[in-house]
């Protein structure tokens, strides 16, 4: 076996102060790795099961036909004149793609312990793939509501689908940084204290309700906007709803602090994250 | 030649006792009562912890080590010595608590075979994951997928079926391949050559040679089994108790290690200060051997007479005591006991007044055979004495209060230095018997 001569030496040294907490470099180096885990989990997803990807469709038909019912119908909450379905639908499956990154991400120390504890890798890379896997979904169900806007297009419901749909992959980035930050904080504490996972399947279920999911922005009263303002996923579900529908105004405030508000969080995440992974072994 | 591996006061603390507590209430609550300064209400019942070294426990403790590119080190050392925690740390799972690693070049570590394999995979998608989880790209995995395959010995039309339909033989096998075929510089290896069959073990080994020699690749390799340590390894590293105890030539490393279970302790003389044995009436001071002519030694010849030196405190008056060898050899088997006074009645035994004593047990040449002989002592009063119930009895649990080394001798030619083969069996003792042959009829 001949190898070839390294113009390039790798050097690594190790001590116990923490690396520099975002080695872009490192994580591009393992971006096969990235994709490998990516196609294992969609791959090992599917097998076995009998419906494969149309669990992917079936869940956010499912709750937005539930939503329909219970807030359209029976509860009649305004939806900005959008059809509900449709209204539910974006919102659904938005923030689905947002609760299962950060319950996936928020696992990754105790699901990968055993690959972890003997072998050496960026831990980040199971986040990030985590991030996409989520992204493949959030895909599938995407081209499932453009589906539906267009069925209620010839069904008499104005639409005006244009050139603003391209910002949708920002609006998602944006949210991966949420669920990257705040799944990170979150799996640097499960880790030791295996309780708050219960406590967070809990909290993303009161997190979706004082988020505009089912809700439209305009029927919050003035009172609780500040709330809000400090919570980053509504501006991105608004957002997403601006660019589909053009329903309400675009409002450039409310972005620009949800914006810096993820920005925070991503690093404080990735912060306490680098911290936690180099001594999460001595005490899981 | 340069380093590839510098390793600097490299020491990794671990905390005894229970580590974070049960949940984050009672973490909550403690911190809480830190802050209004308040006593912890989850603090041992003694009260805060003491902020000492009690609880807290050295895995490795201060470890230099240099290694050469093109070196393959073993590492060996008992079970809880720090093996494993430093290759933890060398492929960077744990970091060090003090201390630091220079490493050049690319390192792939191999702590366990198999590891990121994932049963609903087939086995070549799980080759390439397993490649990736070590840093190999997709590309540099498909040039070696054939020479993967090929030498795991699994056949191709298994190679599409999930690994879960596997034999473990065939999992470890798989495991093992990928990482052999991996591009790096640096291999580090825990106790996984020991997998598989002895023809894939007898091929694994080969091919760890086979990378070294041809690419002149390091390789880093822990393992209890000598045979393959002495097969592959061009150095060895002794650890005991988180610190490098002796390092060198792995033949000499490996007798050190296989012979000597108190290796550890001088080997001529064993001296207690402190922490002496001791009953109430005697106390050990020392055990030592050496030869006639008085030269402090752990190596005998086997025409030598071994002298046994025991140094005793007596702290009561008229007081009767039998002094015992006990001798071991391979690993805790035991064979020969001399007793002081066993040739002498117990009523004609002389008792002995308090003060410092130094007894000697002169062992006649040939009384043992070649090899290594673990000595332990143990004194005793007398049946009906009032405190025959206490012994000393060193060391208690275990073999080793001195150890000897009995060798060929280079005075005389025996037949048994010069027989040009490995003498088929061992023996305890060598004792010069009497053979006498007669010619009783001459058809």
């Amino acid at each position: 076996m001949m190898t070839k001569k390294k113009l390039q030496v790798e050097t690594i040294i190790i001590t116990s102060k923490a690396n520099s907490f975002l080695n872009v470099n490192e994580i591009l180096k393992y971006r096969d790795l990235i994709f490998l885990l990516v196609s294992r989990d969609f791959k090992v997803f599917y097998k076995q099961t009998i419906l494969g990807p149309f669990w992917y469709i079936l869940q956010p038909l499912l709750n937005s036909a539930v939503f329909t019912v219970i807030f359209g119908k029976i509860a009649s909450m305004p939806t900005d004149e959008i059809p509900p379905f449709i209204f539910y639908m974006s919102g659904t499956i938005l923030w689905s793609y947002f609760s299962s990154s950060m319950m996936s991400i928020s696992q990754v120390f105790t699901t990968n312990k055993d690959l972890f504890s003997k072998v050496y890798f960026p831990r980040l890379a199971v986040p990030i793939a985590n991030v996409i896997i989520n992204y493949l979904q959030f895909f599938i169900q995407f081209v499932i509501l453009i589906l539906f806007i267009i069925y209620f297009y010839f069904n008499g419901s104005s639409f005006s689908l244009d050139i603003k749909l391209l910002l949708i992959p920002l609006l998602l980035l944006q949210l991966s940084l949420i669920s990257i930050g705040f799944g990170c904080l979150f799996a640097s504490i499960t880790y030791k204290y295996k309780d708050l996972a219960l406590l967070l399947g809990f909290g993303m279920q009161l997190w979706m309700f004082v988020s505009p999911v089912i809700y439209p922005m305009s029927m919050i009263s003035d009172k609780y906007i500040y709330f809000y303002i400090l919570n980053p996923v509504s501006s991105i579900i608004e957002n997403f709803r601006y660019v589909l529908f053009s329903n309400s105004d675009f409002n450039l405030g409310l972005t620009l602090l949800s914006l810096f508000f993820s920005i925070i969080i991503f690093i404080f995440g990735l912060y306490i994250f680098n911290k936690v992974e180099k001594k999460f072994m001595d005490t899981i | 030649m340069r380093y590839v591996i510098e390793i600097k006061n490299l020491s990794k603390e671990y905390q005894l006792g229970i580590i974070g507590r049960d949940t984050f209430y009672r973490d909550f609550q403690s911190l809480i009562a830190k802050i209004f300064k308040k006593d912890d209400p989850n603090s041992p019942l003694s009260g805060t912890i003491p902020n000492d070294n009690s609880n807290k426990f050295l895995a490795l403790n201060k470890i230099n080590l240099d290694v050469n590119q093109g070196d393959i080190i073993g590492i060996i050392g008992k079970n809880g010595a720090g093996k494993s925690t430093l290759l933890k740390v060398l492929s960077r799972i744990t970091s060090p608590t003090e201390g630091s690693i220079k490493i050049t070049g690319k390192i792939a570590s191999l702590l366990e075979v198999g590891t990121g394999f994932h049963g609903e995979l087939t086995g070549r998608e799980n080759i390439y994951l397993n490649g990736a989880i070590n840093g190999m790209s997709v590309s540099s995995v498909e040039k070696q997928l054939d020479n993967i395959v090929k030498f795991s010995g699994i056949l191709m039309q298994h190679i599409d079926t999930p690994v879960k339909r596997y034999s473990s033989g065939m999992i470890v096998k798989l495991g093992f391949s990928i990482a052999a075929f991996l591009d790096y510089d640096i291999l580090i290896c825990d106790e996984v050559l020991a997998v598989g069959d002895q023809e894939f073990q007898n091929k694994a080994i080969n091919k760890v040679k086979e990378i070294n020699s041809n690419s002149n690749r390091t390789v880093l390799f822990v393992s209890h089994n000598m045979d393959s340590i002495l097969k592959i390894c061009t150095k060895v590293v002794i650890i005991n108790n988180g610190m490098i105890a002796h390092q060198g030539s792995t033949k000499e490393m490996v007798e050190r290690y296989t012979n000597s279970r108190s290796y550890f302790k001088n080997y001529y003389e064993n001296r207690w200060s402190n922490n002496s044995p001791q009953t109430d009436s005697i106390k050990l001071i020392s055990i030592s051997s050496k030869n006639n002519i008085g030269e402090k030694l752990k190596d005998f010849d086997i025409t030598d007479e071994i002298l046994i030196d025991i140094e005793f405190q007596i702290l009561k008056n008229d007081k009767n005591f039998c002094t015992n060898l006990h001798f071991y050899r391979n690993n805790n088997f035991f064979f020969q006991t001399f007793d002081e006074s066993i040739h002498v009645e117990w009523e004609n035994q002389k008792s002995k007044n308090i003060g410092r004593y130094k007894q000697t047990c002169k062992i006649p040449p040939y009384t043992f055979d070649v090899g290594h002989i673990d000595i332990n002592i143990l004194i005793f009063n007398p049946p009906g004495d009032i405190d025959s119930s206490n012994q000393i009895m060193e060391p208690k649990g275990s073999t080793g209060a001195l150890s000897l080394e009995i060798i060929e001798s280079k005075k005389i030619n025996h037949t048994r230095g010069t027989y040009p083969f490995a003498w088929a069996k061992d023996s305890l003792t060598r004792p010069i018997c009497k053979w006498i042959t007669k010619l009783e009829d001459e058809k």
